[in-house]
């Protein structure tokens, strides 16, 4: 699937030792998920502008995934979801060919997405989340911005 | 240029590069042009640059047409990425999805 990050320091004019002296909670809370609600208010409104005739249960399916802050960094995952899509095929996990481990799920609003986006060999590409990212970029570099002025303003100002 | 590179991959594949995937045929490669992102040229004026996304089907991952196609690419100066490369249980082939600006 498609990927986008950003570590949203370009636009800063703030030192990386204020930035690692913030709790990664507030950093979640105020820097990443504002950017994550606009990258799925802009997938949503990618696959409005399409008007992809199995839009709607793939548009009710975007949305944060994952968010974590802890010793590893600070993130969230946004995309569509693991739910079985209700126009597609069964939603089964399938097994590996070869049988073993891992597998895959089949007919999940992910894969839809996915088709969508790339195509098949019957099914023209979309580019719909491309299209997203690209459109959302600079609100998302903003937003991070604006996130992390503020932290740092009441920092400065205590 | 769109044209042009399509024109280039019927070459190497001796098939059609404007179409669908065709069931039977063990490898070739789909060319689709789509609109394109922004970038700002060397004056600093903001350019439209249309994009294309190139499909590769062959019957292995380490099959030739795979580095023909992005030889030509690098022959031709166009940076590309590698966005995905997986089986394609439609097609029984394994699928490479690589996409670029046509600059």
């Amino acid at each position: 699937m498609a990927e986008f990050k950003i570590d949203g320091f370009d636009r800063l004019q703030v030192s990386i030792a204020d930035m690692a002296m913030t709790p990664p909670e507030t950093v979640l809370t105020e820097v990443i998920l504002p950017a994550a609600e606009a990258m799925v208010e802009a997938m949503c409104d990618s696959i409005n502008s399409y008007g992809l005739i199995l839009s709607r249960w793939l548009l009710g399916s975007i949305k944060i995934l994952t968010r974590y802050a802890g010793a590893k960094g600070v993130w969230a995952d946004v995309g569509p979801d693991q739910g079985r899509h209700p126009k597609s095929t069964q939603g089964l996990r399938k097994p590996r060919a070869q049988g073993g481990r891992g597998g895959h799920y089949s007919g999940t609003n992910a894969e839809v997405g996915f088709i969508l986006e790339y195509g098949t060999s019957r099914i023209p590409a979309y580019h719909w989340m491309e299209q997203a990212v690209r459109n959302v970029t600079d609100d998302i570099y903003d937003l991070m911005a604006s996130g992390w002025y503020a932290i740092l303003e009441r920092r400065w100002a205590a | 240029m769109l044209q042009q590179l399509i024109d280039a991959i019927e070459a190497l594949t001796g098939v059609s590069a404007d179409t669908v995937a065709r069931p039977g045929v063990a490898r070739c490669a789909v060319v689709h042009g789509y609109a394109g992102s922004s970038v700002y040229g060397e004056d600093s004026n903001l350019l439209d640059v249309p994009r294309a996304q190139i499909d590769i089907y062959t019957p292995t991952r380490t099959d030739g047409l795979i580095d023909s196609v992005l030889q030509l690419l690098q022959d031709w100066h166009m940076p590309y990425e590698i966005a995905e490369q997986f089986y394609d249980d439609e097609t029984v082939r394994i699928r490479t999805i690589v996409q670029l600006d046509i600059l």
